[in-house]
């Protein structure tokens, strides 16, 4: 999609909020198919559930129509309805404390090569591609996001998987771009210790 | 160049900004260091594999069920409901349209004819058009000793000198013995400190750091001011919001934002400083809310306040005369900004209740938008961190009688 065909998109998403608060709830229809797919995704990125991501998803639309007047059409509707998402996803995470620490554990026992990025023996491009297949390493990327602590696991979800600017996920996020590039930068480092860890564990 | 700089242009690399300048010498090392030429090839296939990864298809029947759940809940009714909402179209689509510049007022707009008001008339008629751009706002009027502003797309501290237009987003600082006076054109003042910063905003202004002091001359006129723990909003009211930063030894201070892995390429040096006058940059934000404190000082009528914080929501936790809230940082250590969320701040903008007819009993706010627990007047103040003391009388414009230039 290219970003005229965006900026449209949010100028008509405008109009249906509009609509629907001038009584038409029927055209709340539209965004739920425009952004069911995205809303999903997301979700099921940061939870990798596929019946808890149903439950957050309509949770985050209800939220939505129930919030809409206050809808600030400074923001992208996208870039709300996705924060809506993200903060369910947090509520979730925080009732089951017991997820998101695992990574970070590898990380400290590991903290050497971690705090220089580069003292781990590493292992090297081709290493990988002769010992695994893609999708065995797509499998084990999986595993690392879903280990990741929350704050980053939503930044990767969001830049990598959904492939939003710093900006939107600024927005999103309710952080400043300083935060959001400094815990991409932090992620990338905490996935790839990770995997080659997993890697050379092989 | 070395690995440490190497890896942190390498993620530039990965998302396409790195500059075409610094891409030789990315190359250049990636060529020469065997451990940051692993770094990079990781990089890069976690990356393609990302971005590769398919979507999952939403099951069906998610619409109905949603359509469902939504067919339950009330329909909205226009125009009553859309009056607050629209207030802040107005200015929305000022900003995207003029691409946030503002075309200022002169300063002896009468302040009773508020620009707010049409605006709201024709966003309800859904007159989205260019008409509503070129709303005033706020000017800086008076500047004594230095003052700096930061505009978004310059990217840099300027010094200030004269009368300007003020846009969204603009952030002021003063220095040492320096002070400044700005002015909505519906004659709302503000007037800030030494060492102070503020953030303007479409709502009100943010505190950063400092001593800002606030009067809200018109009735109806919504205005908050948002310290990183602290909502004070208000209707027709002097007060003053402060922020200050604990006193923490440099050695402390390194070792807790080191841990945290802060630093983007500044020094921890500049970064202390800089932190010190409150002159933060993005990444200071993070760790904002944890040390500092905010009080709000009421002199004349009413301000709510509300802390932000996660248990009660921004919630609107007081109200009075001559009360001293003051967030206590302690209350707040888990918080970071990522809780403070839109549903938060719509929540406490949009529920204020109109001032216009001054009850003397609490007030109690209808939302229907946040289902946290509504706080009546004076009640809580200890679970939610605020604490309410009578404050001494002061004059709040002792201390800026030096720059009223009117």
């Amino acid at each position: 999609m290219d970003s005229k065909e965006k900026s449209r998109l949010e100028q008509d998403d405008y109009k249906i909020i509009q609509q629907i608060l001038r009584g038409d709830k029927e055209a709340f229809a539209i965004l739920v198919e425009r952004y069911k797919k995205q809303v999903f995704n997301v979700a099921y990125r940061m939870t990798n559930d596929v019946e808890v991501s149903m439950d957050i998803s309509q949770e985050a639309f209800v939220k939505i129509y129930r919030n809409l007047e206050q809808y600030n059409p400074q923001y992208k509707f996208s870039s709300w309805l996705l924060k809506s998402v993200n903060n369910l996803c947090v509520d979730f995470f925080r009732t089951r404390k017991d997820t998101t620490t695992s990574l970070d554990v590898i990380m400290d026992s590991g903290a050497e090569g971690f705090v220089t990025g580069r003292n781990s023996v590493p292992s090297s491009a081709e290493e990988v591609e002769n010992a695994e297949s893609r999708r065995e390493l797509r499998s084990l990327l999986k595993d690392a996001i879903s280990q990741l602590p929350l704050d980053y696991k939503s930044v990767v979800v969001l830049r990598h998987l959904q492939n939003l600017s710093y900006k939107e996920i600024s927005s999103i996020l309710n952080l400043p771009m300083g935060t959001i590039k400094a815990r991409i930068f932090r992620a990338r480092k905490m996935l790839k210790t990770y995997l080659e860890k997993k890697v050379s564990d092989l | 160049m070395n690995c440490d700089e190497f890896e942190k242009l390498l993620n530039d690399e990965i998302d396409n900004i790195l500059s075409l300048d610094a891409k030789p010498s990315v190359e250049k090392h990636s060529e020469e260091c065997r451990s940051c030429k692993n770094t990079q090839d990781w990089y890069s296939r976690i990356k393609s594999i990302l971005v590769s990864d398919e979507e999952l298809d939403v099951p069906a029947g998610f619409t109905n069920s949603v359509m469902s759940q939504i067919n339950a809940l009330p329909a909205y009714d226009a125009p009553q409901q859309l009056t607050p909402f629209y207030v802040k179209v107005g200015f929305a689509l000022a900003a995207s349209v003029a691409g946030l510049a503002f075309i200022m007022g002169s300063s002896d707009v009468d302040p009773s004819k508020s620009l707010i008001r049409p605006q709201i008339e024709m966003a309800a008629n859904n007159l989205a058009s260019e008409t509503m751009i070129a709303k005033a706002d706020l000017d800086l009027v008076a500047v004594q000793g230095e003052v700096q502003i930061f505009k978004e797309d310059s990217l840099m501290w300027q010094n200030v000198s004269e009368e300007i237009a003020l846009s969204f987003s603009d952030k002021i600082r003063t220095l040492s013995d320096s002070s400044v006076h700005l002015k909505y054109v519906d004659g709302t003042e503000l007037k800030l400190k030494e060492n102070s910063q503020i953030q303007v905003m479409d709502h009100g202004i943010r505190v950063f750091h400092g001593d800002s002091w606030i009067k809200v001359v018109k009735k109806g006129r919504h205005f908050e001011a948002r310290t990183p723990n602290l909502v004070a909003s208000v209707r027709g009211t002097i007060y003053d919001v402060s922020v200050q930063y604990k006193q923490e030894p440099y050695a402390d201070f390194l070792q807790r934002v080191t841990q945290k892995n802060l630093f983007s390429g500044i020094s921890p040096e500049v970064y202390f400083r800089e932190f010190s006058l409150g002159a933060l940059n993005e990444i200071g934000e993070e760790t904002f809310s944890n040390v500092v404190e905010s009080s709000v000082k009421v002199y004349e009528s009413k301000v709510w306040v509300g802390s932000i914080d996660e248990a009660s929501n921004g919630q609107i936790v007081s109200e009075g005369h001559n009360l001293v809230a003051n967030a206590s940082t302690e209350n707040f250590k888990n918080l970071t900004q990522s809780n403070i969320s839109a549903k938060d701040y719509s929540s406490w903008t949009m529920t204020v209740p109109d001032f216009i007819e001054e009850t003397k009993s609490p007030k109690v706010v209808e939302t229907e938008a946040s289902e946290a627990t509504q706080v009546p007047v004076q009640e809580a103040p200890t679970t939610s961190g605020v604490e309410l003391n009578d404050s001494k009388e002061v004059n709040p414009l002792d201390s800026f009688n030096t720059i009223n230039k009117d």
